[in-house]
């Protein structure tokens, strides 16, 4: 036998022992395969313009809308930082009654309690994708459990985050056919995801799940939002409240409607002169958070925005004593040595 | 559809089953296999302007693939369980009536990790050397060296012959023909 033969027979040994798979799933034009080139189609189009521009407007359709404003972790703990301030600012207002915005601020500002909040985010784009967040939050340290379920309902995929008082950061997650109930049910392994500094937003946790509370505080720590008169939200009359923020959630920086964004916004921006109008919508009696839409613009200006690509919808908002019973959520069952 | 979208489309469609079936092949299924798919997909749709054009488009997103697999393994802790996680072989045949898939792949898991995926591309995935080269970020010539190389190694793990030649460090392409008929 040659060594060319041999090596032959090496090589179709090898390929006999190749795994099975199902032809089906290979075709470009399968239900899959559709799905994933719908998917790639909405995401970031290309950097340079080979086309009419016509890709500018799809960089905000499709699942990246999930990251869209995923704030840095680090903000959880300036935002706890500043809590105290803030309620101080909210009790002493300079016209003597707290505006909307310090009063909706105030409203998610638990202190000591446990704030926990589910929200619903549909996108406009995909009809059935969702993403829903559930989260517990005690604001006088920062602690903070955020559990999140996103994509398609057959196919979800599901991550859990604990971030503990001193801004250690854990977290789990299920990329593969996932079955919510189990994966909370403790069957996923933690790992320690990072250290949260606070002086700094060049950390890797650009992906956290963002609940309403969570993103407000950040905003408000940057004094960004503006009111913006009221409006009809899922057919409730509704505060409006407005900030920008860059499109690509890599950053924790929010900025006021029709000011220049920051200069470390305009450092971390992944596509240059890419921003979201973020319209935050509050109750105007209680100031309690309704839901939070995010819109593409072309420019700075808040008229360069586009219709909203991305709306969240709160279905959960609450205040828990902090009883111990409560207080566990912030961890949650099965969490890992040093999340407590 | 726009000029960049119709070339996108025309590539996706020539490069799709190898893409899925690569994801597939190395231990993924499902949404991980569809996520991986897409995330190879949406880089070359950031970057289409470096997207080669042709029969160099397919080696390009396998190494795209790749990166992105190994920081999936990387991130899940469980790259040596690959071979673990892999289904059975539709047939496993008799050509080598000695040799079971799982020998053949306890065989493929005793090789380094280059090796080994260029044993797989050429292998299981259909590519030329010459593809494989590009996919593995080598030259042509680096790339059939080491095929040879490896396949001799793969061989006397496998036990198939004991007295395997020791391949030529010339790199010689006397082996670009059988690989490519595999």
């Amino acid at each position: 036998m040659s060594e060319q033969e041999l090596q032959d027979r090496v090589l179709r040994a090898v390929r006999r022992a190749r795994p099975a798979i199902d032809d089906a799933a290979l075709s470009p034009t399968s239900a899959d395969a559709l799905k994933v080139l719908e998917r790639v189609l909405h995401s970031e189009g290309p950097e340079t313009s080979l086309g009419n521009g016509a890709t500018r407007a799809r960089r905000w359709h499709g699942p990246i809308i999930r990251h869209l404003l995923r704030p840095r972790a680090g903000a959880i703990a300036i935002a706890a930082a500043a809590a105290a301030g803030a309620a101080v600012l909210v009790l002493s207002g300079v016209s003597g009654a707290p505006s909307l915005v310090d009063r909706a601020y105030a409203a998610i500002n638990a202190g000591s309690q446990v704030l926990h909040e589910v929200d619903i985010q549909y996108d406009r784009t995909l009809s059935r994708y969702r993403e829903r967040v559930e989260g517990w939050l005690l604001p006088d340290t920062g602690q903070a459990r955020l559990i999140s379920i996103w994509g398609y309902p057959r196919s979800p995929f599901v991550d859990e985050w604990i971030i503990t008082a001193t801004g250690q950061a854990f977290s789990r997650a299920c990329l593969n056919q996932c079955h919510p109930a189990s994966f909370i049910d403790g069957r996923s392994p933690w790992a320690h995801a990072g250290h949260i500094d606070p002086q700094t937003d060049l950390n890797f946790l650009g992906t956290l799940p963002g609940t309403f509370a969570r993103l407000y505080r950040e905003a408000y720590h940057y004094h960004a939002i503006v009111e913006d008169g009221t409006a009809t939200f899922d057919g409730r009359h509704v505060g409006r409240l407005q900030s920008m923020s860059p499109t690509i959630g890599n950053t924790v920086v929010f900025w006021r409607p029709g000011t220049t964004p920051p200069a470390s916004a305009r450092q971390h921006l992944s596509v240059r002169g890419s921003y979201t109008l973020v319209t935050w919508y509050v109750d105007p009696a209680t100031a309690q958070p309704v839901g939070f839409t995010s819109a593409p613009c072309d420019g700075e200006a808040v008229r360069s925005c586009g219709r909203p690509v991305a709306t969240t919808r709160i279905v959960t908002f609450e205040r828990l004593d902090p009883t111990p019973q409560n207080l566990a959520k912030l961890t949650g069952p099965g969490a890992p040595a040093g999340a407590h | 559809m726009d000029e960049a979208e119709g070339r996108f489309r025309v590539v996706f469609e020539s490069t799709y089953g190898t893409l899925a079936r690569y994801a597939r092949h190395r231990g993924l299924s499902g949404v991980d296999a569809d996520d991986l798919v897409a995330g190879t997909y949406e880089v070359a749709w950031r970057r289409l302007d470096k997207l080669p054009p042709g029969d160099e488009a397919l080696p390009w997103l396998l190494a795209v693939e790749r990166n992105l697999l190994r920081n999936y393994w990387r991130k899940q802790r469980r790259e040596r369980a690959v071979m673990e996680r892999l289904s059975p072989p539709q047939d496993v045949g008799s050509e080598i009536p000695t040799l079971s898939w799982q020998e053949v792949r306890r065989g493929l898991d005793q090789l380094s990790d280059e090796d080994r995926e260029l044993i797989l591309l050429v292998a299981w995935d259909g590519l030329a050397p010459a593809q494989a080269a590009i996919a593995l970020g080598l030259t042509p010539g680096a790339a059939r060296t080491r095929l040879h190389r490896a396949r001799g190694r793969l061989a006397q793990l496998l036990d198939i012959e004991q007295d395997v030649k020791r391949p030529a460090a010339s790199g010689h392409n006397h082996c670009e023909t059988a690989s490519t008929e595999v």
